[in-house]
């Protein structure tokens, strides 16, 4: 097992570097310049310019600048603001933990929340109650999350007064993000574990069971479950990447402080340092969450371990 | 945004099916109509304000009620309809191309270039799609077509992972070996011998994407990265009716119902196709 963390984590160290090389090219090679952005509000002579350039270290060739910034990330520094001259690791790990907590809520809730409704439509299967799950599936799927999350907004919080509707702090204003952003995540979960579990139900060893005696009921919750629940779990892990990209959109409809916030303010200001800094930082945390599934599945199935190993 | 291959919906009674693919093709319809000819369904023209009717609710203001400026958002939804579908399918249609030429190109070739390119691909897929394309965005300056490009870098990984593992499947086959002996280009066999096998599953996964990518830019618009036009595209009017949502629920309640409603239909349209290709 440990030779197995090992290689994953020395697996994950490319992808890591692809990210930010991704997202540091697409800055630079994207038409718009940040110091013409910067300047916008003020005469920019061309010495100014120059000069701006030089301070950020923009007059470098871009293999330099992109080393450089390697060498200052790999010592846990991601630059310089323009706008506000702050460490962009001192600015995003301030506003870190409010966006990690909202997508591992949504994420907790989805996983449970889609285990559950895609079990229990599977075991009615066909039925009103399944067609009915399988419709909120669907819609749920479809739905902007921005508007979710105003719906409950306006149902939840205005109509009938039950949560606040804006601000960060405490467990209560966690839940309506949360639900927000985990009603897609639940709507594939519910479709994936329904799915899982039809064709687990269909399997020699249920028919097995089935004739030992065994309800129906035992069936599905002793052994149908937990063979169909595990690649879903393995699903959960991955959907935490979309969750946090989606954390961004959601926190800006509840006002909520987090990464959202910083890159919306970052958009606004051609804060180009913390734009960057904070997807190369939800990157990295995909690339480990990715990791850990891994090796927890791994742990888990023994099937999956020997597979990794002999990858 | 992922992508996901999961069963249909509706192996229901083929009536209640029916009725779902009618009413989603309907609406398809007048999403497709307000599009193309907006003026046929909304005889208002949006750009004129109405600072006397502001804010009205439905039925006062029109069919759906009024927005700040007084425009009703009937004529504003059926008018802004042309820029979701626009960067939806374009940016679809772009992620089609690119990522169906680089998965092409890998999976024919092999080797190195596929090894190269499946680690890229990885690597693309790892990356939350929506950040991407939102970094973009930023950088570009929002236009359509900068919005086209962004929406469209979510989904080419995708395509290209599908079209390589369906290039995969039909490279070693016997006819294309057949073709390769008697002679027939590099071109005129992918053209002619591979390409028409991937084409099923790959216009599945665009149908769905387009729905996707539909939501993905109004994600993109809300956060006031869509393009600047004189009418505001869905998830614009979205977010411009967000301040007086307490007050008046429908200038932001109608749009996000269009866009639900939009990407519910074009799934099931999806669906549909998967069950006639497999069945």
């Amino acid at each position: 097992m440990g030779y197995l963390i090992a290689r994953r984590i020395l697996a994950g160290i490319p992808t890591l570097l692809g990210v930010t090389l991704v997202v540091f090219l697409i800055l630079r090679l994207v038409p718009g310049d940040p110091v013409a952005g910067l300047l916008s509000g003020g005469p920019a002579t061309p010495e100014l310019v120059a000069g701006l350039r030089a301070q950020f270290g923009l007059d470098q060739p871009l293999p330099v600048q992109y080393l450089s910034f390697l060498g200052d990330a790999l010592q846990g520094d991601l630059g310089t603001s323009y706008a506000t001259g702050q460490s962009v690791t001192s600015m995003i790990s301030g506003q870190l933990l409010p966006t990690v907590q909202l997508a591992f809520a949504a994420a907790l809730l989805s996983t449970v929340a889609g285990i559950g409704l895609g079990v229990l439509a599977a075991a009615v299967r066909n039925s009103f109650t399944d067609g009915l799950i399988r419709v909120f599936s669907v819609l749920g799927t479809a739905m902007p999350t921005f508007w979710i999350g105003l719906m409950l907004i306006l149902v939840v919080s205005f109509q009938f007064r039950m949560l606040p509707a804006t601000g960060s702090d405490g467990f209560q204003r966690l839940i309506l993000p949360a639900v927000a952003l985990a009603v897609p995540a639940i709507g594939v979960m519910t479709r994936l574990v329904r799915a899982n579990v039809l064709e687990v139900l269909g399997e020699n060893f249920v028919t097995a069971l089935h004739a030992k005696g065994l309800s129906y009921r035992t069936i599905l919750l002793r052994h149908v479950l937990r063979n169909a629940v595990l690649p879903a779990v393995t699903v959960a892990g991955l959907q935490i990447g979309g969750l946090l990209a989606g954390a961004v959109v959601v926190e800006t409809v509840f006002a909520r402080q987090g990464l959202g916030n910083l890159i919306l303010q970052a958009i606004t200001r051609n804060d180009y340092p913390v734009l960057q800094g904070v997807v190369i930082v939800i990157g990295a945390l995909v690339v480990l969450v990715n990791i850990v599934v891994d090796l927890v599945y791994g742990a888990v199935d023994p099937r999956i371990r020997s597979s990794l190993a002999g990858r | 945004m992922t992508l996901v291959l999961t069963e249909p919906l509706a192996q229901q009674s083929p009536r209640k099916l029916s009725v779902l693919n009618t009413l989603s093709g309907v609406w398809l319809a007048v999403v497709g109509i307000a599009a193309l000819t907006p003026g046929l369904i909304s005889g208002v023209d949006p750009e004129v304000l109405h600072p006397e009717r502001v804010l009205l609710p439905p039925g006062e203001g029109g069919l759906l009620g009024t927005d700040q400026y007084g425009r009703g958002v009937y004529d504003l939804l059926i008018h802004g309809a042309r820029t979701a579908v626009t960067i939806g399918v374009a940016a679809t249609a772009l992620a089609v191309l690119v990522g169906g030429l680089i998965g092409l190109l890998a999976g024919y070739s092999g080797g190195l270039i596929d090894a190269v390119v499946g680690r890229c691909l990885d690597l693309m897929l790892s990356l939350p799609g929506v950040l991407l394309a939102l970094v973009i965005t930023a950088a570009a300056g929002a236009s359509v077509g900068v919005l086209i490009i962004s929406v469209a870098t979510v989904f080419v990984a995708g395509f290209a992972r599908l079209m390589r593992s369906q290039v995969l499947a039909t490279r070693d086959r016997l006819y294309v070996e057949a073709a390769r002996s008697v002679g027939l280009s590099h071109l005129r066999i992918l053209t002619r011998h591979v390409l028409p096998n991937a084409f099923a599953p790959v216009v599945v996964l665009a149908t769905i994407a387009v729905g996707e990518a539909i939501l993905v830019a109004a994600s993109l618009s809300f956060l006031g990265l869509g393009p600047k036009l004189a009418v505001p595209d869905w998830g614009q009017l979205l977010a411009s009716g967000q301040p007086y949502i307490q007050q008046s629920w429908w200038v932001s309640t109608f749009p996000g119902i269009a866009l639900s409603l939009t990407v519910v239909a074009v799934s099931l349209l999806g669906d549909r196709l998967r069950d006639q290709i497999d069945g």
